[in-house]
């Protein structure tokens, strides 16, 4: 490292790295939407914030999610479960 | 930042402030697989479930890759999945082999104990929940890819990674499927498949990415050119610290 912060945990492992890029939890949204809704979450963007849906085609989710500044966007019919994670 | 610590390095990227809660690892393991099965239609694969046991049953993030990769030349390593809400993992993979893999969670919900152990650093937040410990590994992330996936196209990039240092790949985002309906004889009759390409993550010998692999048939299953979840998604890529 030639600068900057290097963490490591108590048995000498490697932790956090001054060049790294890490993952922030942001937020979960969950409900059920019919057509499309939009739900505001303040400090999101589309460059840094990332929406993943939980479940699979087992679950036969019909929805898509968009986000946007400050906003996020369902869109499609069913239950859905969204995580919202900033990855710096 | 009103008060604390805050954590930006050159490039200009948060490593570590306290308005923002990182995730931390919470567990990981491995799994060998050593027989693929003949799904139909000559596809090949062997879905794993693993129970992770996390507190935040909608939160965590999930990363996996193969022990090893394929050697130049030969065909990429192949993994889907998806991330159940009850937090059961799904894997599929079509390449015999072991796989490891690794759960994040949110680390307001880590072991304080823990996080008080040993030494060096952690961070609350203003409400005085954990936001950052250097007990705990986070996801290091070298490359986000991004891309779309319509019914009739998909697109998406691949990035060079370090042969030494096998990235893992973020599985919470593989949850697009789409079935096709085929027919073969089969001891002389003829026989209808649906075929299920799932998105997956892809390793070749230098390069990660993303792509459409055929995994799973299911016969008599009569829906065709079923799509899920259309539209602009993204596959983060970690390196491995140990």
């Amino acid at each position: 490292m030639a600068y900057g912060l290097q963490l490591r945990d108590a048995a000498g492992n490697l932790t956090l790295d001054i060049s790294d890029r890490v993952g922030f939890f942001v937020a979960t949204l969950s409900g059920t939407v019919s057509g499309t809704t939009n739900i505001t979450v303040a400090g999101i963007s589309a460059a840094t914030t990332y929406a993943t849906l939980m479940g699979a085609f087992e679950d036969d989710i019909d929805v898509s999610v968009t986000v946007g500044t400050n906003t996020v966007q369902v869109a499609g019919t069913g239950a859905y479960k969204i995580n919202l994670v900033r990855f710096s | 930042m009103a008060y604390g610590l805050s954590v930006t390095n050159s490039s200009g990227h948060t490593q570590i402030d306290q308005s923002f809660v990182n995730y931390s690892l919470k567990t990981s393991g491995s799994f060998s697989v050593s027989s693929l099965t003949n799904q139909g239609a000559d596809v090949y694969s062997r879905s794993i479930t693993i129970s992770a046991s996390v507190h935040g049953a909608t939160d965590p993030l999930v990363f996996i890759r193969p022990s090893t990769l394929p050697a130049v030349g030969a065909d990429s390593k192949h993994i889907a999945g998806w991330v159940n809400a009850n937090s059961d993992i799904r894997v599929q993979v079509d390449t015999v082999g072991t796989y490891q893999w690794q759960v994040y969670e949110k680390s307001t919900l880590t072991s304080t104990s823990t996080a008080n152990s040993g030494y060096g650093l952690n961070v609350y937040t203003a409400a005085g929940d954990l936001a950052f410990s250097s007990n705990y590994p986070n996801p290091a992330i070298f490359a986000i890819t991004q891309g779309f996936i319509t019914p009739s196209s998909f697109h998406t990039a691949s990035v060079t990674h370090g042969y030494s240092n096998i990235p893992y790949g973020f599985l919470n985002s593989c949850y697009f499927c789409q079935a096709d309906s085929h027919s073969e004889e089969s001891d002389g009759e003829e026989e209808e498949f649906t075929i299920i390409a799932a998105q997956s993550l892809n390793w070749s010998a230098t390069t990660v990415g993303v792509g459409i692999t055929e995994l799973e048939v299911e016969s008599g299953n009569t829906e065709s050119n079923w799509t899920l979840s259309s539209g602009l998604r993204f596959w983060a890529w970690a390196r491995a610290f140990n």
